[in-house]
């Protein structure tokens, strides 16, 4: 299947010699490489009527290349909000978002902006609701296809649409059917299909499992997985649920309220939790196991009660080691600096 | 830990005896009970048998026409239009009395004494109009007259509720789609829902009417569409709205799916059910509007042998005969009644039948 | 099917609680598209009085539809073809009318569903909400319904009932919203709750707390909770038994121990070994493959077989029967037949019970000196 991508990738730019702005982003700050999205104070806010809700604030998030980032937290704290701030559904009102050193917020010209879809994809969250009932499977998972033309004739569409169907395990025979014949699993594959057969450098994958049963949640997160290793992308990983993000992450951000407030090497989050809220979402997971369970304590989160934030010594995002981050003022730093002595240095 | 679990392995194989597909699916042969072992033998998955679908997939027209069909009333009423459409079509051939024929004054026909109503009869099925006030109906045998009337009100009907869909649907996909238009359009909607519509209708024919010869029916379809289609682009406007920002369409739309496509693969086939209703019920609205426009003497020039349902209903109500003799009224009231009725209802069905979610 | 109910019978019975409902042999069809398909296919299960039976099974495996027959709920096109449901010396499974259910639904079984609008009018205040029912129910006056209704808020822990009294559902959070859904059932002191997948929904931190809040209450209210998931994750805690459904049957029953570390069905197998917390970074996370049965076609033999990699042929051909395998443990698999090969559970199952208690034991480590 791979050779198949890679003929993909091979065929799109035809103009091969001239590089697109992207390309030539990453040419040109070859010291940035390392990096694919860079979000620097970003602010996003929803306008209802005259009250404006600031959901995101002073934002300032690094993804790296080729890395999955989960980033988790509960509803409402605004982790759907920077993916769809990311492939510009929602509107930046302030700082930037930087895809390859090239800028992607605000008004940008109409070609980045179209070149930039070829780039970054999304999977959506709701399998019933983001795949068009009256369109057959194959209007669908050829529908970016169409739409930038990547293909040489019907034939050549139809084969990719073929193969792809294939790769996320669906017969190719069913082209001709239509969404609700599928089940939730098979909807979501659908999706993960449409959006992989792009071929894109960055995937939004916005709660793709969290409408599914658990029993076939794993076979949509190792297929993002799987494709991700493959092809070398870029993917941020949304979820409210820090159990399944350990599998799929490279690292994890937590996000809180618009702020992300701890974020580490996801085996090192897991080893090693630091700030109150992701201990919570730790402990929030229900343990399979009836003896186990009912012995648990959970800890439940009151920002109000546990910080205590002054204005003049606000808290901030600080690497406490190499790669981990927490946000904290000062007292803060002190006792979590103490804590991770405890619970043993990075190994 | 395992104690009643026997099982009947004659019942089991019995099992198998009266499905031959079972026996085949398990290559089990059926007599020869050392299978047991065969039976109970891990063989697992399969990737065949697990992503399968059901064998006849569902077909969205095909059930739509079930459900339509299974209605009664749809068939009471798909009988009675074609009646009606039958009748329209050879209804004047029956009893062929073109207009004026029958008047005595200009014929010298002296079967009937023009000073009297005549009933319905064996020679004229429903009978004949007024004595001489009116100045074309005169004289005119009412069966031909109302089939007549309903040949061009029928055809009327279906070409203003053609135009009036197509450009209801164009412009309305558009309104609603581009969020640019919405101001223009919303303002242009409010002043045209604020003219006096008749007054509009009555200037338009007094400028019209040096050409009303060569081009009235062209004419009349001005009138009835020149505004008609707003209501239906609004309408379908509001319909693109509620579905516009679903999520399905956000997915197009990071897919970089052109405007075009997004209505057309998006958005329409959404709307199907409700395009359907509105057309048919847009035709019945266009052939009363034509009765509204035929009182204020605003339809077709009767002069020049074009006969509306309207222009019949006009005449008719013009005096108090009909108080009299009812079948005045009757008769182009049963061609008029049933064609909206019949429209209305099959527009109904359709809505019910087009909605996927009765395909249940 | 008379099989079972003689293994059934063989139990002792003395030892076991009273029970509240008793299912037996239903059958439940729907009509869709014009065809008949058997969703329920032939249950018989016992609910017990101020237990919690959890109910698991995957979305189409006839968890919600069988609960539905408790209150009179199901669709339009579906009905009970078959079997009885006892309740108080009722059988629900004949009842047709709205004034059959009304002394039922709501307020001898009350339900609360997955999306807490369901149950929840947008146009009224929450506290009108209550306060109706406290009138209804119990004809309070109009004053001593609001205290009681404030009362009931704090009761699901709403802070600062008072103010929030008189405000609209929109103004609350789903969790919060879902805590106003239990209050209603509350003020109607059902005796039994059935809970359809209330903290589907909801983040794991609401999640968690809701699952205590009813564990909470009905220990206080006394009640029998029926609690519907597609996570088996979630009902270690506050389930005492535990219905595994699939494909409209039920295909092991058993008590929370039973099932957690004796599992018998390989699908209970797959659908523990699918739990994320179960895994570990480096192993894959295994999944059931393939996708539930459609019901569109009739199932022959076991319902699981195709998507069963310990499938054996018979499964195929003929349904297994239900085997009991201790007296409050019962699995309905060929692979208890003394005749099927042995095979091992999925090692992550068999390790269950270690791996959590070194999860447990890595959290208290986290957590610090707190506790210890």
């Amino acid at each position: 299947m791979s050779k198949e991508e890679k003929k993909i990738l091979e065929q799109a730019p035809v103009e091969e010699k001239e590089l697109d702005i992207f390309e030539q982003g990453r040419k040109d700050h070859p010291e940035d490489d390392d990096t694919i999205v860079k979000m620097r104070d970003v602010r996003v806010a929803f306008k209802i009527g005259s009250i404006e809700r600031v959901i995101i604030n002073h934002l300032n998030l690094d993804i790296k290349r080729g890395e999955v980032l989960g980033l988790v937290g509960e509803s409402g704290s605004g982790k759907t909000t920077i993916g769809r701030a990311l492939i510009r559904i929602n509107k930046v009102s302030g700082g930037e978002v930087l895809f390859n050193n090239v800028k992607i917020s605000g008004k940008i010209p109409k070609k980045t902006e179209r070149l930039l879809k070829t780039k970054m994809q999304m999977i959506f969250q709701d399998p019933g609701d983001s795949l068009n009932d009256r369109a057959n499977i194959d209007y669908i998972v050829s529908e970016g296809l169409r739409a930038f033309k990547l293909y040489k004739d019907e034939e050549d569409r139809l084969q990719k649409v073929q193969q792809m169907m294939q790769r996320v395990g669906l017969r190719p025979e069913y082209l001709n059917r239509y969404p609700h014949e599928f089940s939730g699993g098979q909807r979501q594959r659908i999706g993960i299909a449409r959006c992989m057969i792009m071929n894109p450098e960055f995937v939004i994958a916005d709660e793709p499992i969290s409408a599914l049963d658990v029993s076939i949640r794993a076979q949509v997160l190792n297929l993002i997985r799987e494709f991700q290793q493959e092809r070398k992308m870029t993917v941020l990983f949304i979820a409210h649920d820090l159990s399944v993000v350990r599998y799929i992450s490279d690292r994890i951000a937590v996000i809180y309220a618009g702020h992300i407030v701890e974020i580490a090497e996801a085996n090192r989050l897991f080893e090693a939790p630091l700030h109150p809220y992701t201990k919570s979402l730790l402990s929030a997971v229900p343990i399979p196991d009836p003896k186990v369970e009912r012995k648990k304590k959970i800890i439940t989160y009151n920002p109000a009660e546990l910080h205590h934030y002054v204005l003049s010594d606000a808290p901030k995002l600080v690497e406490i080691e190499p790669g981990h981050f927490v946000r904290c003022n000062t007292p803060e730093l002190e006792a979590y600096k103490a804590e991770l002595e405890r619970l043993g240095g990075k190994k | 830990m395992k104690k009643n679990n026997k099982v009947n392995d004659e019942k089991l194989f019995q099992v198998i005896d009266d499905d031959p597909r079972l026996a085949d699916a398990v290559g089990v042969e059926k007599t020869i009970d050392t299978d047991i072992e065969k039976l109970f033998t891990v063989v697992g998955t399969s990737d065949e048998k697990i992503e399968k679908l059901d064998a006849t997939p569902y077909s969205y027209w095909s059930m739509t026409f079930k459900y339509l069909f299974k209605n009664p009333l749809v068939i009471v009423c798909l009988v009675i239009l074609g009646l009606l459409i039958f009748f329209t079509i050879f209804g004047p051939l029956m009893r062929n009395y073109p207009l004026l024929q029958l008047n005595g004054a200009a014929y010298g026909n002296t079967k009937y004494n023009w000073k009297e109503i005549i009933l319905p009869n064996w020679e004229h099925w429903f009978g004949v109009f007024y004595p001489s006030d009116d100045k074309y109906f005169a004289g005119g045998d009412l069966w031909w007259l109302v089939w007549k009337g309903s040949q061009l009100s029928l055809i009327l009907g279906v070409v203003v509720a053609l135009i009036d869909t197509i450009l209801g649907i164009v412009i309305g996909s558009l309104w609603g789609y581009f969020k640019w238009l919405d101001p223009i359009l919303i303002e242009f909607r409010n002043f045209v829902n604020n003219l006096p519509t008749l007054l509009l209708d009555i200037l338009l024919m007094q400028i019209l009417k040096p050409y009303m010869k060569q081009f009235s029916f062209v004419i009349i379809v001005f009138l009835l569409t020149a505004l008609g289609w707003v209501g239906l682009a609004g309408f379908i406007r509001n319909q693109i709205i509620i579905i516009r920002n679903r999520e399905y369409n956000i997915a197009s739309q990071t897919l970089g799916s052109s405007s075009k496509a997004m209505i057309t693969h998006n958005l329409l086939p959404y709307l199907v059910s409700v395009i359907i209703t509105v057309v048919s019920t847009a035709i019945p609205e266009a052939i009363s509007a034509e009765v509204g426009l035929a009182y204020f003497g605003l339809s077709f020039d009767v002069s020049y042998n074009q006969i509306t349902l309207g222009q019949i209903l006009t005449a008719v109500v013009k005096n108090t005969y009909w108080m009299q003799y009812p079948h005045l009224l009757i008769a182009p009231m049963m061609v008029m009644a049933p064609l909206t009725i019949t429209f209305f209802y099959l527009g109904l069905a359709l809505a019910d039948a087009t909605d996927p979610k009765t395909h249940r | 099917m008379s099989k079972e109910k003689e293994i059934l019978k063989e139990t002792p019975e003395t030892k076991e609680p009273e029970v509240v409902v008793d299912v037996q042999n239903l059958s439940v069809g729907f009509t869709v598209r014009g065809k008949k398909i058997n969703v329920i296919r032939n249950i018989s299960f016992k609910v017990y009085k101020g237990e919690t039976l959890a109910i698991v099974g995957e979305s189409g495996s006839g968890k919600s539809v069988t609960t539905k027959t408790f209150t009179g709920m199901l669709e339009k096109n579906g009905f009970v073809t078959s079997g009885s449901i006892l309740f108080d010396g009722m059988n629900l499974a004949k009842f047709k009318t709205d004034e059959d259910w009304r002394p039922i639904r709501g307020k001898r079984i009350a339900t609360i569903f997955q999306d807490p609008m369901t149950s929840l009018n947008p146009l009224l205040t929450i506290g009108f909400q209550i306060s109706e029912v406290l009138r209804l129910h119990h004809g309070l006056s109009k004053q001593e319904a609001k205290e009681e209704a404030i009362k009931l808020l704090k009761k699901v822990r709403i802070p600062n009932a008072e103010a929030r009294y008189d405000d609209y559902p929109f103004q609350y959070s789903g969790g919060m919203r879902q805590r106003v859904v239990i209050a209603i059932a509350l003020a109607c002191r059902p005796e039994i709750l059935i809970c359809d997948e209330p903290t589907t929904a909801l983040d794991v931190t609401v999640q968690a707390q809701i699952i205590a809040l009813i564990k909470e209450l009905q220990e206080e209210y006394h009640w029998t909770t029926i609690f519907i998931t597609h996570d088996l994750g979630v009902v270690a805690n506050v389930a005492n038994r535990i219905a595994v459904m699939y494909g409209g049957q039920i295909v092991e029953y058993g008590t929370v121990e039973d099932v957690f570390y004796n599992p018998a069905h390989p699908y209970t197998w797959a659908l523990l070994a699918s739990l994320p917390q179960l895994g570990s970074k480096d192993e894959a996370l295994s999944y059931i493959k393939g996708n539930p049965p459609s019901f569109s076609s009739e199932i022959i033999g076991d319902a699981f077989a195709p998507r069963n990699e310990y499938a054996m042929n018979i499964d195929f051909v003929k349904e297994p029967p239900m085997f009991q395998i201790s007296p409050t443990h019962c699995a309905k698999t060929w692979l208890l037949d003394p005749r099927a090969p042995k095979v091992e559970k999925p090692k992550v199952i068999q390790e269950l019970h270690a791996r959590m208690k070194r999860a447990a034991e890595e959290l208290k480590r986290q957590e610090g000196v707190e506790d210890e």
